[in-house]
């Protein structure tokens, strides 16, 4: 169970986060069982059409890096491979993202902690999060995986 | 503002005002008036510069507007249209993965 410092924080920075997306017709939805957790939703710009699922998991926020893994559906599973989409560095044979932004590319690459690498934690880590994804999506994404 | 032409006119120069938001930055946004002809990659530059941040082996920060890349060689003035006012936000682009 997360401290209570991190759900406070987490409820600071959550609206920017949601207003974010929504700017890009996505939105975010809390957990109703896990209030660390949050459920994305985000379409490519060139593909509008195609809605991906992201579960994303806090463990100390601002502190460090959250797992994001892709679902097929707002609390769904995610270990289905055609719920990510192909963007260099999201792998979804592995079900990661293995850039310095998630605790699975910090895992990864350890030596991602330190220096200009490192998990941000000033600001609004929450919308730098969404605005990285949502970037992927606009600018890196060639379709959905098989 | 004017500008004073070799042949002696003066035209005005179109003053736009750019905000760049970068969400893990423990300023604000960074706001600046620039001439319509000068180039987003000037603006890319002064903004990373207020924000304390700079390019990397594995990445490199880009300014996006629309959700999509903007190239350093655009103008200002091309992105605005007709609009005095461009927001902007700083985005990472991480290379590895």
């Amino acid at each position: 169970m997360a401290d209570q410092e991190t759900l406070l924080n987490l409820a600071a920075d959550e609206a920017a986060a949601a207003g974010f997306l929504a700017g890009s017709g996505g939105r975010l939805v809390r957990d109703e069982a896990d209030p660390t957790v949050y459920w994305l939703t985000a379409q490519p710009a060139a593909a509008a059409h195609e809605t991906y699922y992201i579960k994303v998991s806090w463990t100390a926020y601002p502190q460090q890096a959250p797992s994001v893994k892709f679902a097929d559906g707002i609390g769904g599973s995610v270990t289905v491979s055609r719920a990510w989409p192909v963007i260099p560095g999201y792998r979804a044979a592995s079900q990661d993202i293995c850039k310095p932004m998630t605790a699975e590319g910090f895992a990864l690459h350890p030596e991602w902690r330190s220096g200009p690498e490192a998990w941000p934690t000033t600001g609004n880590p929450f919308l730098w999060l969404a605005e990285m994804l949502q970037y992927d999506l606009d600018n890196n994404y060639t379709g959905r995986a098989e | 503002m004017t500008i004073q032409e070799e042949a002696g006119t003066v035209r005005p120069v179109r003053l736009i005002t750019v905000q760049v938001s970068f969400p893990v930055s423990a300023k604000g946004p960074y706001r600046a008036q620039v001439q319509a002809q000068d180039t987003v990659g000037s603006v890319r530059l002064a903004s990373m510069e207020f924000f304390g941040v700079s390019d990397g082996a594995d990445y490199t920060y880009v300014l996006t507007h629309g959700g999509q890349d903007v190239p350093d060689d655009q103008t200002v003035g091309q992105v605005a249209g007709e609009k005095e006012m461009v927001e902007f936000r700083l985005v990472k682009k991480i290379i590895q993965g």
